[in-house]
């Protein structure tokens, strides 16, 4: 199988779909499924929050953006924890 | 090494300290080299941040306790009669779960971690303030009163003065089944969180609840999260859709 890679934006009151708070992976392969955040120690960790919104949980909005607008959540988080802001 | 309490001696909390409050700033921080018992330079860099480190780590400490006690004030005192008033108004239907109404501490204290492990923007006052089921309450409905019921009792916590900020239907999604529903405390802006159960999806949800906790787990293998997401839609595929659950529409 290949490998399936779905990218979301995680938006709540204090950021915005312009500026979201963070983002999220969920990867599925052969070996089975992962939720990823990509975290301030600057590396994608595995999350349960994705599992959460989907129970339901609402501290967060959750919306599938591309693999690109991902790219620049990540970007900027980089930025935001390595101080250069 | 402890965080300056009022000197007074008073059990008011130091509004300073509370998560809605300010968090300490480099300014609150003595510079190391104010102290006579410093390590030499390099060390000092390491010492600062250390020692900074550990002050931060009081405040959360301080005030995430600061925190759990505003919430459980406001949840003893104004949320909790209001919904048994609520739930008495009707006697087809009934709060279930009412013991876990409160988030345990540790759960409360992992949410806030994620929150700023993931969201690196986020001040701890920020993420404390996200976690919008620290109090949460359920109702559960016969499935020939569901949907009429979940109306009515939003009705009824807006007429009880509460502010709606959000309400999610999940009757069509494949992992959990139900409404949940946040709602804001006028006085003091404490937030907490309803569901919409039928007696079957509020059972769904209990036995999943296992297989929930360890899909959250850092250390759940790829293949047992795989196996676990299949077991909570198999436990949920069963659950009966109630009469026009799903047109109870999301709010906003």
């Amino acid at each position: 199988m290949p490998t399936k890679i779905t990218y979301y934006a995680i938006v709540n009151e204090f950021s915005s779909l312009e500026r979201p708070g963070g983002v999220i992976r969920r990867v599925i392969d052969d070996e089975g499924r992962d939720d990823q955040a990509f975290t301030r120690n600057l590396q994608w960790e595995h999350t349960g929050t994705l599992y959460s919104y989907e129970r339901g949980d609402g501290d967060n909005q959750l919306y599938e953006i591309t693999e690109e607008e991902a790219n620049q959540i990540v970007e900027r988080i980089r930025r935001t924890v390595t101080g250069q802001a | 090494m402890g965080i300056d309490r009022p000197a007074d001696g008073d059990d008011q909390p130091d509004s300073s300290l509370r998560p809605e409050a300010r968090e300490p700033s480099d300014a609150d921080v003595p510079f190391p080299s104010q102290s006579p018992d410093l390590p030499d330079l390099p060390d000092r860099a390491t010492y600062w941040a250390e020692y900074k480190k550990a002050v931060d780590a009081e405040y959360r400490s301080y005030a995430f306790d600061q925190g759990c006690d505003r919430i459980r004030e406001t949840e003893e005192t104004i949320v909790t009669p209001a919904m048994e008033r609520i739930e008495a108004e009707d006697p087809d239907r009934h709060l279930v779960g009412l013991e876990f109404r409160l988030k345990g501490k540790d759960r409360l204290t992992e949410k806030v971690a994620k929150a700023t492990d993931e969201q690196p923007d986020l001040t701890y006052k920020d993420a404390f303030a996200l976690v919008k089921d620290a109090i949460r309450y359920t109702f559960q409905y016969p499935d020939d009163k569901y949907a009429e019921g979940v109306r009515a009792d939003c009705d009824r916590l807006k007429e009880a003065g509460f502010e709606c900020l959000d309400r999610r239907n999940s009757w069509e999604e494949e992992q959990y089944k139900g409404i949940n529903s946040r709602w804001r405390v006028p006085d003091n802006g404490q937030l907490f969180e309803v569901q919409f159960h039928t007696e079957a999806s509020f059972h769904a949800k209990q036995e999943t609840h296992p297989a929930y906790e360890r899909l959250r787990a850092p250390a759940t293998p790829k293949a047992e999260q795989d196996e676990l997401a299949e077991f909570q839609r198999q436990v949920t595929a069963r659950v009966p859709v109630p009469p026009g659950a799903t047109d109870v529409l999301d709010y906003p």
